[in-house]
């Protein structure tokens, strides 16, 4: 076994090391996002998962010469480039997934919002029905909800 | 039907308006002049202008987004108003002057002819005169949505693009519940198709429009042509594009 890695590339300690380095600092990162509370659990846990592939490919060599000899590559790094390639368009689409749904929700929101705006101006003026509004009588609460907009 | 019977109907203008200070109260006094018995709803998309304010002074029915949705998103909310408030007919005119008011009558007329009744009446500026100096460019991009929707929909569509659409309470449930998203009128007349409503198009004049402020510019028509056909070609994969119309 050790003569088998010896004839395969290794990474060198240096990389290690650094690729150690990095995932620590990534690690890092995600922790204190998540304490900052500006990163939600199940994004953190998405991130560390892939921070966790990267340190044990780092670490364990067996597993990454094994990994590029059965996909095929020539040179772990080149195996290590495309999976990582791989995972990153995957997190992005997921990304885009998740942005598509949360546009939908939040226009869907927006339009309730001004629903609810105008249905309590109408209860307040008692008297906004369509074409029938009174636009002296209204304007206190609408300056009052146009400057709230305004700030918002 | 008979002039007595489409008056006894209840009839709503929306108008989706960002920014249109200075010409949405024109538009909605024009509506109120040209056709007294529609109610005019003013979709305020997040406008930072006096927009509102304008319209409300005119007698309009005001809905205020808390920010800009695009123009799929206003005239959605419009039509979800015109469900919840029980309207028969609604029809969308742009806040920015580009369609007449003097020819909702007519459309409103082809909602209820006899013999070709349709769901939704399109206003189309390549049936006649278009009123004004369409660029070429959107002509042709134009051409392109014709040729596309009239070998889908089997039915001559010559202005796909027009946003001077009347509806009947059909398509107000349709539209209320789902409604495409920006540059919405293509994927809206697709969506006619799959739930089998019937469109008619009536040749209308327009303005060319009241500001330089064309929703779509020269950057933005590539991207407004991809999204469209791919939407196109997306939708034909789609058994049902929408969720048929609930309770």
């Amino acid at each position: 076994m050790i003569i088998l890695a010896a004839q395969e590339h290794n990474l060198s300690s240096a990389s290690r090391i650094a690729a150690l380095a990095l995932t620590a600092v990534g690690f890092g990162v995600v922790l204190e996002l998540v304490r900052r509370r500006r990163l939600v659990e199940r994004y953190a846990l998405l991130w560390m998962l892939v921070s966790i592939a990267l340190l044990v490919l780092a670490v364990w060599n067996q597993l990454l010469n094994w990994l590029t000899n059965v996909s095929g590559f020539q040179v772990p790094a080149n195996f290590l480039f495309a999976a990582a390639f791989g995972v990153v368009f995957f997190l992005l689409l997921h990304f885009s997934v998740a942005i598509s749904r949360l546009s939908e929700e939040t226009k869907m929101l927006a339009q309730d919002v001004a629903r609810l705006d105008y249905e309590l101006r109408k209860a307040r003026n008692g008297t906004a029905t369509a074409n029938g509004v009174d636009p002296r009588e209204p304007e206190a609460a609408d300056e009052v909800a146009a400057s709230e907009a305004d700030s918002g | 039907m008979s002039e007595t019977a489409t008056s006894k109907l209840r009839k709503l203008a929306i108008v989706p308006a960002y920014n249109e200070g200075g010409m949405v109260g024109r538009v909605v006094r024009d509506i109120c002049r040209e056709a007294p018995d529609f109610d005019v709803l003013v979709v305020d998309d997040g406008s930072a202008d006096g927009t509102a304010a304008e319209a409300e002074a005119e007698g309009a029915t005001v809905i205020r987004h808390p920010f800009n949705l695009g123009i799929g998103g206003a005239v959605q909310s419009g039509y979800k108003y015109a469900l919840r408030e029980n309207y028969d007919v609604a029809v969308q005119v742009d806040g920015d002057g580009q369609h007449k008011p003097g020819y909702l009558p007519e459309l409103l007329e082809a909602l209820h002819t006899d013999g070709h009744a349709a769901d939704m009446v399109c206003g189309s500026r390549f049936r006649g005169d278009p009123g004004y100096k369409v660029p070429l460019g959107r002509r042709l991009g134009n051409l392109i949505f014709s040729v596309v929707l009239t070998a889908i929909t089997r039915q001559r569509i010559t202005d796909p693009t027009s946003g001077f659409r009347m509806t009947n309470r059909r398509g107000i449930e349709l539209f209320a519940r789902d409604y495409p998203h920006d540059y919405p009128e293509v994927e809206a007349i697709l969506m006619l198709n799959a739930h089998r409503l019937r469109l008619h198009e009536v040749p209308v004049r327009m303005n060319a429009r009241g500001f330089g402020r064309s929703s779509i510019d020269y950057p933005r028509s590539a991207y407004y042509m991809a999204k469209v056909l791919l939407a196109i070609f997306v939708g034909l994969f789609r058994r049902r594009p929408t969720p048929e119309a609930g309770p």
